[in-house]
């Protein structure tokens, strides 16, 4: 018995890199708009998902995300004392750490999942978040569909 | 066309074409969503476009409209929020291919059409999915309770009567004006306090306010629109219901406990009291004798490790009663000792330098080496070391007046509790900052006043008066407008709770930020329509997916994530 397939195996080198972005309307949706205003070249490999609050995001969804065959999914909410829904990001923050936890504990790199909280309102921040997450992202192989089953 | 989707894709007057070419969008969008009617429009947000896109949509009865054009907060807002005003009844929605594609991808022009239309069938996946969130009723009560009678308390029964709305006025004290009743002047123009309440009391002596004196609000429940608050009047209980409530029960002085040994000295008094003895010198004529050096220590039980916030009005405060003095007799000696004046603005600006220019004197102290008060039974100097020249100073003294700070009064946290309110750290209620510090985060709360921050009488006066404008509006109008959810400037949905799904396990309860989510006598949870913002938090916690934003459900979610993920999965 070898060791279970872990998310270190062979890396596609020319692999296209798909990742979804559930932007919080309040911030980080503005970061994205400042830095699509400013022109900033980013690599497009991400599609954003607006949302209401980053405490609406499910944990089931960034599984499925995941299984669906993306390779990474980026939560961006408000700083942490400054959500728009009364602190609603704070026990989202706690959710979603303990979903990277998990990703783990499953084989997949936790990096697989980005959070951010009032880190990406400003454009330069969102461009300097995308292009490091797809520099992970792209360091990481496709992922195993068999790893992730959500119900 | 009847029932399909009609998807306008704005060029920006051609200016998009060239990084996202037309044919390049057509084929990969029809081809993966051959029901979907496209049409390309030169620029959605001129009045022409607009119109023709209204025309259109009355004739050919599309089942829905995907906007794809620039970033919601650029012209998309816009563009959707006028399509929407012609027509409620379409579902609209908006994908941004400008800012969130064009611009950032040129570099890349096949990735940039390759993401493009991602986004529009991502759009499309989640508009044709999306559903509505069910009508609720919302009574609402035209009646306010306003919870203090000071400045704005006062200023908000006024500006309420004036606009034809009942109030019911609420203090604790059998006489209206609050703190201002204990103050003869104030700052920064020296007006007699009585002078200053005049025209507020007359406001509120409306025969639409209905003034409780000796009143304290023991309890309060219900929902915006419809509140029901037990109040104790003169020991007696009543319940009145309001549809909405403006919080404006002030702050109280810190009094000083043996600081700078102010039990132990006579002459160590506290500023109120110098406002009372000061009510009495202002009278007499001439000058009485008495006071020949005045020394004031500014941030007593303030900005140290148990209250560590500035009360903000201490300093002009200070400035004003000195002058006072200085005005009583020219020849006292009056010396403010600092840790930093802080008088921001034009007019507090110029009320210190005033006082510097009628030879009032300012020394700077280190809080770590804070002023000595010297004498026995008499105070007889104050001594201390000068925080720019590090020298040593004895100040003759015969009166030393500490300048003490505005606390939270100890019912706003019961109040405040009963509501949902949050209290920052120092005890003051908390708006929702930054963008209404003057509502709460609840639908038909209001905060105004001392109960938010220390505040001037003035701004007491015009924040009372913003938030009675604020709850006028929530009355007649405000509110959720079902048929603007999910539209630009308006909430996403509200929550909704099958009940066949649920299994009561209260997770939803516990998390909603709004309390909207709750328990009801039979163990159902339901939710509050008024009070839901639609963040979706319960929706994210519920582990058995009976909660849901209808307008954000996860299928419709799961249905946007199949269309942007990789095609050979498919």
């Amino acid at each position: 018995m070898t060791e279970p397939a872990l998310d270190i195996r062979t890396t596609n080198a020319h692999r296209e890199i798909r990742a979804v972005v559930f932007a919080c309307r309040w911030c980080a949706l503005l970061g994205a708009d400042r830095a699509g205003k400013e022109r900033i070249d980013l690599p497009a490999s991400f599609r954003i998902i607006p949302v209401e609050c980053a405490a609406g995001v499910e944990p089931d969804l960034v599984l499925r995300a995941l299984a669906d065959g993306l390779d990474g999914v980026a939560v961006m909410g408000c700083h942490l004392g400054g959500c728009r829904h009364n602190e609603a990001n704070r026990p989202a923050r706690l959710r979603l750490l303990l979903l990277q936890d998990l990703l783990e504990i499953i084989g997949l790199d936790r990096r697989r999942l980005l959070l951010s909280w009032g880190t990406a309102h400003e454009g330069y921040q969102f461009a300097g978040l995308m292009r490091e997450f797809t520099a992970i992202l792209a360091g990481l192989p496709a992922v195993d569909p068999t790893l992730v089953r959500p119900c | 066309m009847s029932g399909t989707p009609l998807v306008l894709i704005c060029t920006c007057h051609e200016t998009l074409s060239r990084a996202l070419p037309k044919h390049a969008l057509r084929i990969g969008i029809i081809s993966r969503m051959p029901a979907a009617h496209l049409e390309f429009v030169p620029s959605l947000c001129r009045q022409e476009d607009m119109d023709r896109t209204a025309g259109l949509l009355e004739e050919t009865k599309h089942s829905a409209v995907l906007l794809a054009a620039c970033s919601p907060f650029a012209r998309g807002n816009k563009v959707i929020e006028g399509l929407a005003r012609s027509n409620y009844a379409i579902p609209a929605s908006l994908v941004d291919l400008r800012e969130g594609c064009a611009w950032i991808h040129g570099g890349n022009p096949e990735a940039a059409a390759a993401k493009a239309v991602d986004l529009v069938c991502m759009g499309l996946a989640g508009l044709t999915r999306r559903e509505r969130s069910p009508n609720f009723h919302v009574q609402r009560e035209r009646r306010v309770l306003v919870v203090g009678a000071g400045p704005a308390g006062l200023a908000a029964a006024g500006t309420l009567a004036q606009l034809g709305i009942e109030v019911i006025l609420a203090d604790r004290m059998s006489r209206q004006g609050g703190l201002l009743n204990q103050i003869g002047r104030l700052f920064p123009r020296n007006t007699p306090s009585q002078e200053f309440l005049a025209p507020l009391l007359q406001d509120a002596a409306h025969p639409a306010v209905n003034f409780l004196p000796k009143t304290s609000v023991t309890r309060t429940d219900g929902d915006p629109g419809r509140f029901e608050a037990r109040l104790s009047c003169d020991g007696q209980n009543k319940t009145v219901i309001a549809g909405a409530l403006i919080l404006a029960c002030g702050a109280m002085p810190v009094l000083p406990e043996n600081h700078f040994r102010s039990g132990e000295l006579s002459g160590v008094i506290s500023q109120l009291e110098l406002e009372t003895r000061l009510r009495k010198l202002e009278g007499q004529e001439p000058a009485p004798p008495g006071i020949t050096g005045a020394v004031f220590i500014q941030c007593m039980a303030a900005r140290e490790d148990a209250r560590p916030y500035c009360s903000s009005i201490c300093c002009p405060t200070a400035l004003k009663n000195a002058l006072r003095l200085k005005n009583i007799n020219r020849e006292i000696c009056v010396t403010i000792l600092h840790r930093g004046i802080t008088t921001p603005g034009r007019t507090l600006e110029e009320l210190y330098r005033q006082a510097m220019a009628s030879g009032i004197r300012f020394v700077a102290f280190s809080p770590a080496d804070p002023p000595k008060v010297r004498g026995d039974n008499f105070v007889n100097a104050v001594s201390l070391t000068d925080a720019l020249s590090a020298r040593r100073l004895d100040i003759a003294a015969d009166l030393v007046v500490l300048s003490t700070p505005l606390r939270p009064r100890p019912e706003t946290a019961s109040l405040a509790g009963d509501l949902g309110l949050r209290l920052d750290g120092m005890g003051f209620v908390c708006g929702t900052e930054p963008m209404q510090p003057l509502a709460a985060p609840l639908h038909g709360v209001y905060l105004c006043g001392a109960v938010r921050w220390p505040v001037s009488a003035q701004d007491a006066v015009d924040q009372g008066r913003a938030a009675a404008v604020k709850a006028a509006t929530f009355l007649t109008q405000g509110g959720v407008d079902q048929k603007r959810l999910f539209l630009p400037g308006s909430q996403s949905g509200i929550a909704s709770i099958r009940a066949e799904a649920c299994s009561r396990c209260g997770r939803c309860v516990a998390g909603c930020p709004y309390g909207a989510c709750r328990r009801e006598g039979n163990e159902v949870i339901s939710v509050s329509g008024i009070r839901c913002r639609g963040c979706g938090l319960c929706a994210a916690v519920c582990p058995s997916g009976a909660a849901r934003i209808p307008e954000q459900d996860s299928a419709s979610m799961r249905a946007m994530l199949r269309e942007i993920a990789p095609r050979i999965i498919q």
